[in-house]
């Protein structure tokens, strides 16, 4: 099941959250509606897979408790050992849904040797939850957090649905306390309910629209793609995955805090940085400070001279990459994002930062734009292929008619989608649904109730509604 | 001057007001309303859905709209059951037409052109986007008729593959919108075909008359004027001298609403349905088909006026087989072999042929050389529009079968 559709909105989230609120205020039965409503959700799109998830959440539950136990009697290395083995165990599950097809391709493909296998469906939201449940395991062995005692509590950590199949991240310390104490009020629904407004626009008015005009781009032939119509197809493709990821978030954002919860945000205005690395530091945050915490310090970080901190960085940046999908592009994606920020980190240094401001911005846009065309591109050779056409090899010359319609399509949402990349609006928002009058906090709510208006009527006859994280 | 400073002095007191006791209390209300909004809203919408009564079809798109599915264990193992709940709630989301309508319109004033492959042109004309075709599927296809075609060296085999609005009507497409080269296509088609297939293009003649409103401007098919310029235009190849050229022109509908706008859901326009009857001729004839094999003596079905898709006017849609037998005196009997598009055409030929044999291979199994012979065939027409030609999965099928 996903957000964005007639269904969640209309069946699903009224029925959860009429019995989440009706249930009587004790943390373990809101706990209980929530493991089951999630459990229910996870069913829906992956009716076989949620037994899956129940054995993940009973290996790391017990673990997590075992870890604990072995600390508590001071035996270091039964809990070191335990949380070895659990962590694999979590890995290799991942590793077996998600990679298995790719390695053995490969292996075909380099040995000299043929080993059957048939590609396994990869579960929906596995790369999500999973990293969850590692970050749990390592920091109640690291002792940053209790185990959780009760199934149910984990249980609803590990399968919240709000962020089950597209993010953020939750980290178990970020939300302990709230698992077991967390408020509900009429303003803190209505708080969520802007928020899920909010995320449910850019996905399906944003996103949706901005990803119609990328596909019918990537349907022309290279011979009649333009180098104008290739840009467009670049910005396009740039826009709707910041507006799809960044909606999904805000719609997590939104449901959390209906359901009492209060998550980290996962964005911050990517696409205002003014380096790549600063790009890194608003982009799906969840994910990088994840990779920052239990890979890159782990392996020591920038401690042991730049020679390790380099090889630190690039094998966060292949396994960044291959966690966004089992294929090389996804490898070649990351491994590019490793390189820039190696350069940016130890050879430009402050340089950059001497630019001209709209230089800065330029440089980091430009190469995240071509970070996106290795990202959505199936192979290696498209993506240079494609990159190729927007600097003027193989295209049909600079603009062309066809340039010039797809300029004309995206257009108006293309200006609003680039204005509502900047904190521009959104600074201005809380003027009027903050402000003193309550004229002004009522046109604020209107504002929101016309984007669920206008979204449901795209939502009703969706005929383009994509899912970008089924390979995640 | 007092004034003054006193207002200063409030401004001053706001700002020293700690920002975030100022921003609670000022949201309040907002977010009240959020609450009470998002909530009223789809309790609303939910419980309106819940009690009115299901649809089972729906006028404006064309088509039958789910019903409540049946759970079943194996539904909810392979996601059937849930897919067709989600469809069901879809479908029968309250005021469903409404929200179509209210979506294009948001479209429009996006700046979109193109809706669920369709393309609002010039005039309000409505232009399906032809699909890529499957290349295999088309040369399996090819290889058939040549082969057709060699095993019957004695018939006169045409083929006319009739460009869609896309091609003909190319001006009124929105600027620049990028659509199939189907003059490259048909330029490719004639390549291919054997040297006793002659290939009949109307492409340029029909551009000649494009004003006239040759397609539909709300569905996929020509109008019956499209195929009157087609047949002046094809006349010659077809073998058919001297043809009739004064029609009398009847108007069945003006309220024709088509396929693509179904598709589309824009439904701004409304089309007329002409029919011609040839002056000038005797001709008299009885038409038979698969699915009604009651002799009577006309190709236009008046129940279909009345019915969910008016185009089927001309023979009532689509069937196996039609069998149109004439009280002329040519000795020329025609196998044909077609889709929809032939259907407002074939009354331009009845004048010259003894006997029209009209296949739809997408429906017809049976043996297509027993009825060539049977029916002493003399005459073999291929005509199609070009986007369901290209796409076309059953032609090669039919001519090989046994």
């Amino acid at each position: 099941m996903i957000f964005s559709s007639i269904f969640f909105i209309f069946v699903f989230l009224p029925v959860v959250l009429a019995i989440y609120y009706l249930v009587p205020f004790r943390y373990q039965l809101k706990n209980l509606v929530l493991l089951l409503a999630s459990l229910v959700f996870y069913a829906w799109g992956e009716p076989i897979y949620v037994i899956l998830m129940l054995l993940g959440i009973g290996i790391n539950y017990v673990g997590g408790v075992e870890i604990e136990g072995y600390l508590q009697a001071g035996r270091e290395r039964n809990a070191k050992v335990a949380c070895i083995s659990i962590v694999a165990v979590d890995l290799a599950v991942l590793g077996f849904y998600k990679y298995y097809g790719f390695v053995l391709e490969n292996i075909n493909a380099i040995l000299p040797i043929d080993i059957p296998y048939h590609e396994l469906a990869l579960p929906i939201g596995i790369s999500f939850y999973t990293f969850q449940t590692i970050s749990y395991i390592i920091d109640v062995y690291r002792q940053k957090v209790e185990a959780q005692h009760s199934v149910i509590t984990f249980g609803a950590y590990v399968c919240m649905f709000p962020q089950l199949i597209a993010g953020p991240i939750v980290r178990y310390s970020d939300v302990e306390k709230q698992l077991s104490k967390r408020t509900l009020s009429l303003e803190k629904f209505g708080d969520g309910a802007m928020w899920f407004l909010r995320g449910l626009g850019k996905k399906v008015l944003l996103a949706n629209t901005m990803g119609s005009v990328f596909d019918s781009i990537m349907a022309l032939g290279a011979a009649d793609t333009s180098v104008l119509t290739a840009w467009i197809g670049c910005f396009a493709y740039t826009m709707q995955i910041y507006f799809d990821f960044g909606g999904y978030s805000d719609m997590a954002v939104g449901l959390g805090k209906m359901l009492g919860f209060e998550f980290m945000k996962n964005f911050d205005y990517p696409y205002t940085a003014k380096s790549v690395t600063e790009f890194w530091r608003r982009w799906h945050i969840s994910l990088s400070s994840w990779f920052k915490e239990y890979v890159y310090i782990p392996l020591g970080g920038n401690r042991g001279g730049t020679k390790k901190a380099v090889r630190n960085l690039l094998v966060v940046w292949a396994l960044t990459g291959l966690w966004h999908g089992a294929a090389w592009n996804f490898i070649f994606w990351g491994l590019y994002y490793g390189i820039i920020l190696c350069v940016e980190k130890y050879i430009l240094k402050e340089r950059l930062g001497k630019l001209p401001i709209v230089c800065q911005h330029a440089y980091t846009m430009l190469l995240v734009m071509l970070g996106w065309v290795l990202f959505s591109a199936p192979t290696l050779g498209r993506a240079l292929a494609y990159v190729g056409t927007m600097f003027g090899i193989g295209g049909s010359g600079v603009a062309d008619a066809t340039g010039l319609y797809f300029l004309g399509t995206c257009l108006v949402p293309g200006i609003i989608s680039a204005i509502l990349c900047t904190p521009l609006i959104y600074r201005r928002i809380p003027r009027i649904t903050r402000a003193r009058e309550w004229y002004k906090q009522v046109a604020g709510a209107m504002i929101y109730i016309g984007i669920f208006v206008v979204s449901t009527a795209y939502l009703v006859n969706a005929t383009y509604n994509p899912f970008l994280y089924f390979r995640f | 001057m007092k004034l003054r400073v006193r207002k200063m002095s409030e401004k001053e007191q706001l700002r020293q007001e700690p920002m975030r006791k100022k921003r609670k209390k000022g949201g309040r209300l907002f977010c009240r309303i959020m609450a009470a909004a998002f909530a009223g809203s789809i309790l609303l919408l939910a419980l309106a859905g819940l009690l009115l009564p299901d649809r089972d079809y729906s006028e404006e798109e064309k088509r039958v709209l789910a019903s409540f599915p049946k759970a079943s264990w194996d539904g909810i193992q392979n996601k059937d059951y849930m897919e067709d709940l989600e469809a069901y709630v879809s479908d029968q989301f309250v005021l469903r037409d409404m929200w179509i309508r209210f979506k294009v319109q948001c479209d429009l004033l996006m700046g979109k052109r193109e809706f669920n492959g369709v393309y609002l042109g010039k005039d309000k004309y409505l232009m399906q986007i032809p699909e890529t075709p499957a290349e295999a599927e088309v040369a399996k296809n090819l290889q058939a008729i040549n082969l057709f075609a060699e095993q019957n060296q004695e018939l006169r085999i045409c083929m006319m593959i009739v460009p869609n609005a896309v091609c003909v009507m190319e001006d009124y497409l929105p600027k620049g919108a990028p659509v199939r080269d189907q003059e490259k296509d048909a330029k490719e088609l004639k390549e291919q075909l054997a040297a006793n297939i002659s290939y009949i293009d109307v492409t340029a003649y029909m551009r000649e008359h494009v004003q006239e409103g040759l397609y539909y401007k709300t569905d996929h098919h020509w109008t019956s004027k499209g195929a009157l310029r087609a047949f002046e235009a094809a006349a010659e190849g077809l073998g058919i001298e001297s043809p009739l050229t004064d029609y009398e022109i009847y108007t069945v509908t003006n309220d024709f609403s088509g396929t693509l706008s179904s598709r589309s859901g824009y439904h701004k326009v409304k089309d007329s349905i002409e029919v011609y009857a040839p002056k000038g001729t005797e001709v008299k004839y009885l038409v038979t088909d698969s699915d009604d094999i009651k002799e009577r003596p006309t190709v236009y079905d008046k129940d279909a006026l009345n019915g969910k898709d008016q185009y089927q006017v001309f023979f009532g849609g689509n069937h196996a087989l039609v069998d149109i037998r004439t009280t002329n005196r040519t000795n020329r009997t025609l196998l044909l072999f077609k889709d929809s598009y032939a259907n407002c055409f074939v009354p331009f030929l009845l004048p010259y042929y003894d006997e029209i044999v009209m296949v739809d291979p997408r429906y017809y199994y049976d043996n297509v050389q027993m009825l060539v012979s049977n029916k002493k065939v003399t005459d073999v027409l291929f005509l199609y529009n070009m986007d369901t030609f290209l796409n076309d999965r059953s032609i090669a099928d039919v001519l090989a079968g046994e």
